[in-house]
């Protein structure tokens, strides 16, 4: 009787949990059976995991890097960034320079939009007039780094005018992904909510629905313009977290993720379906100094932190390998990178011998402010390198703060002596992490980091249009920086991601998955 | 009955008052969103002019006034980083919430009530003590921890399910089976103990005494007795569940509530996470309400004026 009962239990509880399923047997996934990569016809459907949910499908109310990876498939820009983040045509077939602060650009003819409607110039000016404007409701969240166009005019159905408040180098690459162009009369007619639930682009990808957190389903446009995408359907699944994602990789129920943890790389080691792909990343980590008050405001501690902490063995052990040395302020994969920037040895005794001099031959104590979990491996990162000043006497402790407090904090400049920060240079240029973290006009005046000579050179770098000449100045402003040491200079991460080996792609520095021109293999 | 419905009516819509105020004043402590919401390269007067946008530069209480006032015109304005309206975006999560609660809650019912009342009624036993393990293994065990095992062994391993996602058939059995677990290791535990004090009471003596079946004192008359209890137990579980399993929920890559309210707060989006938590206080104030009213149908002897 009792064993029956037992068995009764047990036969109850598995039929509910099988039940509550309701449905057909097994298998997974949004993934049909691989076509040979030169076949376009055939459906193919890949799935790509990404750690965060979009808040938006028009691209001018979502920033996040995630969600303008995905855009970037339905939507188009006026250029083009190639994989190593040199500007190349987009909608624009090619510009001319007027004057160093006007560019005339000449759109393809022929393009459509997904509703069929034929790109003009009047929807380049529609789309850089709404997002710069400060009247737009809501306000575009590229508000702000759009700014340095001051006006854009229509010379003819196929040319538009741009018209910035001074020479803007980097203006191209910055037009490659904030400014996806939108149709004009459609997102005049369906306002900005109708928009966002029926986005309408111009990309190799048109929207077919989006499933609340949980998937963005796109499929190939047969009237695309340009090379027809060799994958059917895309699907961007929600995934937060990291084990789930390499489960599923694992499990074949997504195709690629991103934001491998160095950690959970080994775990894929016995996946027979799934290979890891490195790409050095356009992030870099720093850690700053509050150079306003004492003890930082003296460059010989500054330096001596630089000497005392070996940012080679964090590499090694903190990131498992998977980061590159960036002795400046310039991420290594960016166009304007230096070739070589001198690296600060390590040398415990000279930290030491530069402390003395400066006054501080029995150390300090000092906190190091830094988030958790924000970048990869942050708060184990100044773990170490408090670790390493300690050994040269300086009592360092860290603090660690939930991020919104962290950052409230940070931009109020009132950190007290050391921060945890990354840049990630979503332009491929180099300009913007230096810009904005040292010029005084920017960051570099919360914590005294900025110099009338700096300005000079930024400045210089961002109105210079040559390309060798201003490979020449940001070499020279990461000479500057490196002696003048407002920073402990860290590393650039090592973005890794992994997929099916059926899908034949390749990873990008910009953190964009770009499946516009991958395939899938059947063997 | 009517009173008693208008009172309660009076009181829940105090209690969501209540609840939305300290929740907005925490908010509130919490920090300044602007600064969150723009790009890296925003400058001071960005950050003044989203406030401004935002309605953030007002008093506190004219904020909270504004708020109640447009809650009351079913307007709970727009979400800071979705930027559509806050309630359609925690309405757009809710119903995968609802559908997990209540395939937890009423899994750990259906099984755990039965196996309380078996345990109760074999004390001492083996099967007994099996369960009891079972159940405070369950209750001990981390929701995290639980599910990375189920998706390991049912869904990389044998791959008899998927591993996460919503759309997918059978994409509810592990999230709740793993929610279910440490439900039902409460309700197992709950339903035993009460049951073992009311199976210690006179008048169950006395009903075998005069020769009633097993069964019938086991459910008649014990379960019954115990089940204001359970009912309470359940009711509060219920009202934990359907305020969304965040663990449970980022896991599985389940597209809850639960996710959205964390989300939200770590983002300071006001006015999502006041959607949220109205949505959900309004929810648990009415399952409150069911449980109450459960009471008079289970004992007569409780009657509401």
């Amino acid at each position: 009787m009792g064993t029956r009962l037992y068995q009764k239990a047990a036969a109850t509880l598995l039929s509910v949990l099988v039940l509550a399923g309701c449905g057909s047997v097994k298998e997974t996934a949004s993934t049909s059976a691989g076509v040979n990569a030169s076949e376009s016809s055939q459906p193919v459907t890949v799935v790509v995991a990404l750690p965060t949910e979009p808040l938006s499908m028009n691209p001018q109310n979502d920033a996040t890097t995630q969600t303008t990876n995905m855009h970037l498939h339905m939507f188009e820009t006026l250029t083009r960034l190639s994989e190593k983040m040199e500007v190349i045509p987009g909608l624009a077939e090619s510009w001319a320079v007027i004057s160093p602060t006007e560019y005339e650009f000449k759109l393809r003819k022929g393009v459509k939009f997904h509703n069929g409607s034929l790109l003009t110039a009047q929807d380049v000016k529609f789309t850089l007039d709404r997002i710069r404007s400060k009247e737009t409701k809501p306000e575009s969240v590229w508000q702000s780094r759009m700014r340095w166009i001051t006006g854009v005019s229509v010379v003819d159905e196929y040319t538009v005018r741009v018209k910035m408040d001074e020479p803007n180098a980097p203006g191209l690459s910055i037009l490659a992904y904030s400014a996806p162009i939108l149709p004009k009369e459609y997102f005049e007619k369906v306002g900005d909510e109708g928009f966002n639930n029926a986005p309408v682009g111009t990309g190799p990808y048109k929207f077919v629905k989006w499933e609340r957190n949980s998937a963005v389903t796109m499929e190939a446009y047969p009237d695309y313009w340009g090379e027809k995408p060799r994958i059917g359907t895309l699907v961007w699944r929600t995934i937060p977290d990291a084990f789930t994602r390499i489960s599923e990789l694992k499990a074949g129920g997504v195709d690629i993720i991103g934001n491998v943890p160095p950690s959970q790389i080994a775990a894929l080691a016995d996946a027979k379906n799934a290979q890891i792909a490195p790409v050095k990343s356009l992030r870099i980590l720093f850690m700053g100094f509050n150079a306003k008050a004492p003890p930082f405001n003296d460059v010989r501690v500054r330096q001596a932190v630089n000497h005392a902490v070996d940012v080679d063995a964090i590499i090694k052990t903190v990131m498992g390998g998977r980061a590159y040395r960036n002795n400046g302020p310039v991420p290594g994969a960016a166009v304007m990178a230096p070739q070589h920037t001198p690296a600060y040895a390590y040398d415990p005794e000279k930290a030491k011998n530069l402390l003395a001099e400066a006054g501080y031959a029995n150390g300090f104590k000092m906190v190091i402010d830094s988030p958790q979990g924000r970048y990869a491996q942050d708060k184990e990162t100044a773990e170490a390198v408090a670790a390493y000043l300690r050994k040269v006497g300086i009592d360092a402790e860290v603090r660690t703060a939930e991020w919104a407090v962290y950052w409230d904090k940070y931009l109020k400049g009132q950190v007290q002596y050391m921060y945890v920060v990354g840049c990630g240079e979503a332009s491929g240029d180099g300009h913007s992490c230096v810009d904005l973290h040292l010029s005084t006009a920017s960051r570099g005046i919360l914590y005294g980091h900025g110099s009338t000579d700096l300005d000079k050179l930024i400045t210089a770098g961002k109105v210079t249009l040559d390309t060798s000449e201003r490979k020449k100045i940001y070499a020279s402003i990461a000479d500057k920086v490196n002696k003048e040491a407002p920073w402990l200079f860290l590393y650039d991460f090592e973005d890794v991601y992994a997929y099916n080996t059926r899908v034949t792609w390749t990873p990008r520095s910009d953190e964009r998955i770009d499946l516009t021109r991958a395939a899938v293999s059947t063997k | 009955m009517g009173r008693y419905l208008l009172q309660r009516s009076l009181l829940a819509l105090i209690t969501l008052i209540a609840v939305t105020l300290v929740v907005f004043a925490m908010m509130r402590a919490s920090g300044d969103p602007a600064t969150l919401l723009l790009p890296p390269e925003a400058g001071p007067e960005d950050v003044r002019r989203l406030r401004t946008e935002l309605g953030l530069d007002r008093p506190w209480y004219a904020q909270f006034g504004r708020f109640l006032l447009k809650a009351g015109q079913g307007d709970f304005e727009r979400s800071f980083t979705y930027r559509t309206n806050a309630m359609n975006v925690a309405m757009q999560h809710y119903p995968a919430t609802i559908k997990l609660a209540v395939t937890a809650f009423a899994a750990a019912a259906v099984v755990g009530i039965p196996l309380g009342v078996l345990s109760a009624t074999r004390s001492g036993s083996l099967g007994d003590r099996l369960i009891v393990v079972v159940a405070v293994a369950g209750q001990a065990l981390p929701t995290f921890w639980v599910g990375m095992m189920m998706i390991l062994i049912f869904a990389v391993t044998l791959q008899w399910l998927p591993v996460s996602g919503s759309s997918r058939p059978f994409s509810l059995v592990l999230p709740a089976a793993t929610l279910t677990l440490g439900q039902l290791a409460l309700v197992c535990r709950v339903v035993r103990s009460e049951m073992l004090e009311v199976l210690g009471l006179d008048y169950i003596r006395t009903a075998r005494a005069k020769g009633l079946a097993e069964w019938k004192v086991t459910f008649k008359h014990a379960l019954r007795n115990a089940s204001l209890s359970i009912v309470t137990v359940l009711g509060l579980q219920l009202g934990s569940l359907v305020s969304g399993a965040v663990v449970t929920e980022t896991v599985f890559a389940w597209p809850g509530l639960g996710r959205l309210i964390v989300n939200s707060v770590f983002l300071r989006d006001y006015p999502l996470v006041l959607a949220c938590v109205f949505l959900v206080a309004s929810l648990v104030v009415i399952v409150n309400l069911v449980v109450d009213l459960g009471y008079a149908m289970l004992d007569p002897r409780i009657r509401y004026d």
